[in-house]
């Protein structure tokens, strides 16, 4: 009997105890859909924040405006401009729910954006699948054009464009988290998605060869994301058009389909299989032969197959010769080369990214035509 | 009679089995990943290294007779116990604060570790109340809805996984594989004298338990090294690795099965450490009454697991010493004093 009452008080005393201290409300948080970092003229750190203002009730001039609210703020550090973001946004600033980290190409390009990127993940308790965007020009200025389009919320908005975005082929899948990992680790670098508020550039000739913000077009979408931002550790070096970056797909992963301009025609092109990779590290260089199947979807028998092959070959060879210059491996040869050494320290001892920068890479192609 | 105690041996050897699955991965996994992407090797070294610990006991003579009562019946068997009490208890308060970080990782606001611990510790203590029994039942349920979620979290993580971030082979090199695999030694040896102590010393049992228990963590940490990749210049700290656990969920839906199985596994493994160091100080004092044992040993761990003597740091100098003193503790628990009939 004693004991039962014992077991009752505990229990009680359990479910108790559990609101020792103020529990957290939702109503308290403000949960940030999307945060933009820039670096100001001035040298000083903006960070913007856009959150949603559900339930707000609208006066009848505020009819048109946007259901997400902007607050920035600045300071001389990242941690400053955090500090005063936090202190005008009047809930708790949330970033477990985040879809985007959108940050300017003059941040990313500075050796200030592996420290910022580490406090963010070391100290925001921030949702490491949020995507890492790389934006030319003013990020805070492309986070305020952001609005939900074809449905309500701006959360799905971004969710669903990247994802159409990267099925075309046009800009890379980066998480906030994986280009943490690859920035800390030691087998490759992180290559996130380019954008751009439209028209920021000029409009190029070739669809394929442009990069955000250049692409041909009209539109009541003026975010644009299109090509890539080349990352060496954690510092921006290079960029990617929308067409190199389908390229680099077809090495990275065999999922995409992409429409691609080649022979002169637009062709429906995925690699079939895995990727077969030889890297021979006998020598001074490395030497990679890299071969695989390209699947073309009804593709037109005019077409010339011979010419198909050749262009994604010459393609792929220049992709690569432009990363060689850089030094840096977006393609992840880093991380298969490192099975070939038996500790961590042998790897790092080899120095990759000096010698890949140096490496005979041939790519060894065959198409086979696809139909329905 | 013997079904019954043949019930108690499996619950029992679950109970155990679980709890050591779910500690070493949280050691090597979150408190300690010097050995980086190597860590599930340093894991099955520590198995290997754990088996000798288990021999004297094993090999003893009148192993037939429970180890309950076996191991108290002299004086080594009781400072076997003691020795075996003190590690149970300080790694109760170890894993309770690390399970409350756990929590706190996913509450809305910053709390107290008291204020996160208390509850888990008011469920541990329950749970010795009830006894031996609700516990291993516990730990049935888990056991398999572990299996079960587990298998669910690998398949939805499948594409997140890449087989090159477990190279190169030996991650960081032999000194921290080994470094690690004495912890994990540690660990998993005295958790196996707690299953002796708790339910007798049926050797089939214990030693069916240990590849299990082993081949099933080693699985877990190996699944966890193809979602992070080594970062040799990335802190250690804990609450950065329990980030990097939810990472390894970057399927939202996945992270949430992490946290349940961590979470509930968490309470019965400081439940069955809760309940070893209370058996152990019953057989050091047999005059106490064994609820007088399990309210003091709660009173303790308590007090431990609320104070600063429990975080990260002294968890890994203490399990560090886990290793000699379980060797120890099994050595003395073998010991047939002079005169005393077997």
């Amino acid at each position: 009997m004693m004991r039962r009452m014992l077991a009752a008080a505990l229990m009680l005393g359990a479910a108790l105890l559990s609101a020792c201290s103020a529990a957290g409300q939702v109503e308290g948080q403000a949960f940030v859909v999307s945060l933009a970092i820039d670096r100001a003229a001035d040298g000083r750190t903006v960070v913007s924040a856009q959150f949603p203002s559900y339930g707000a009730q609208k006066t009848q001039s505020e009819k048109g405006k946007s259901d997400y609210l902007v607050s920035s703020g600045t300071g001389d550090t990242f941690e400053e401009a955090l500090y005063t973001l936090g202190a005008v946004v009047p809930r708790a600033l949330n970033l477990t729910q985040i879809k985007s980290l959108l940050v300017s190409e003059a941040l990313a390009s500075s050796p200030a954006f592996a420290d910022i990127l580490r406090t963010i993940k070391l100290a925001c308790r921030i949702n490491g699948d949020a995507v890492l965007v790389v934006v030319r020009g003013e990020a805070g200025a492309f986070l305020a054009a952001q609005k939900p389009l074809i449905g309500l919320r701006l959360s799905d908005t971004l969710v669903t464009e990247t994802d159409r975005y990267e099925r075309l082929g046009t800009i890379p899948r980066c998480t906030l988290s994986g280009a943490f990992y690859a920035i800390h680790s030691f087998y490759g670098d992180p290559v996130a998605p380019l954008a751009a508020l439209a028209g920021s550039g000029a409009a190029a000739e070739e669809p394929q060869d442009a990069a955000a913000g250049s692409l041909p077009r009209t539109g009541e979408n003026r975010d644009e994301y299109f090509g890539a931002a080349l990352f060496r550790g954690g510092e921006m070096v290079g960029r990617l058009t929308g067409g190199e970056m389908q390229l680099l797909w077809l090495i990275l992963s065999g999922r995409a389909r992409m429409t691609m301009e080649l022979a002169g025609a637009m062709l429906e092109v995925g690699r079939i299989g895995g990727l077969q990779v030889r890297i021979d590290l006998s020598g001074e260089a490395p030497r990679i032969d890299v071969t695989f199947e390209v699947g073309v979807e009804n593709m037109h028998e005019n077409v010339d197959e011979e010419g198909v092959l050749r262009e994604m070959t010459d393609g792929l060879g220049r992709l690569t010769s432009l990363c060689q210059s850089l030094a840096v491996d977006p393609f992840g040869y880093g991380r298969r080369a490192a099975a070939q050494f038996p500790t961590v320290g042998d790897w790092l001892e080899y120095d990759w990214r000096a010698r890949f920068a140096r490496a005979a890479v041939n790519y060894h192609l065959t198409l086979r035509r696809i139909n329905v | 009679m013997k079904t019954e105690l043949s019930g108690q041996m499996r619950g029992v050897s679950l109970l155990g089995g679980s709890a050591i699955v779910l500690r070493v991965f949280s050691l090597v996994a979150i408190d300690a990943p010097e050995a980086w992407s190597a860590s599930w090797l340093s894991v099955l070294l520590g198995g290997l290294l754990a088996a000798p610990a288990l021999l004297p006991v094993l090999c003893g003579r009148g192993r037939a007779v429970p180890g309950a009562r076996r191991m108290p019946a002299a004086w080594p068997g009781r400072a076997a116990c003691a020795l075996l009490g003190v590690m149970s208890l300080c790694d109760a308060a170890f894993s309770a604060r690390l399970f409350a970080a756990l929590v706190g990782y996913v509450a809305l606001t910053d709390h107290s570790v008291t204020a996160l611990a208390a509850p888990l510790l008011a469920c541990a203590l329950l749970a010795c109340l009830m006894g031996v029994g609700a516990l291993n039942a516990s730990a049935v349920i888990w056991r398999r809805a572990a299996l079960a979620l587990a298998v669910l979290t690998a398949l939805l993580q499948l594409r997140e996984m890449e087989p090159g971030w477990i190279m190169p082979i030996l991650g960081p090199g032999w000194p921290q594989i080994a470094r690690g695999a004495l912890r994990a030694a540690g660990l998993t040896a005295h958790m196996l004298l707690g299953m002796y102590l708790l339910a007798g010393d049926e050797p089939g049992r214990l030693a069916a338990t240990l590849p299990k228990a082993i081949a099933l963590c080693a699985g877990a940490v190996l699944l966890f090294g193809l979602l992070i990749p080594a970062m040799p210049d990335a802190p250690a700290s804990r609450l950065f690795r329990i980030e990097l656990l939810a990472d390894s969920g970057r399927n939202g839906f996945a992270t949430e099965l992490i946290y349940v199985l961590m979470i509930f596994g968490g309470t019965l493994l400081v439940s069955f450490e809760l309940m070893t160091a209370a058996a152990a100080l019953h057989a050091v004092a047999p005059r106490l009454p064994a609820a007088a044992c399990v309210a003091m040993c709660a009173a303790a761990l308590a007090a431990l697991a609320f104070s600063g003597q429990s975080g990260q740091a002294q968890a890994l100098r203490a399990t560090a010493l886990f290793y000699p003193m379980s060797l120890a503790a099994a050595a003395l628990a073998s010991v047939q004093p002079k005169g005393e009939a077997a």
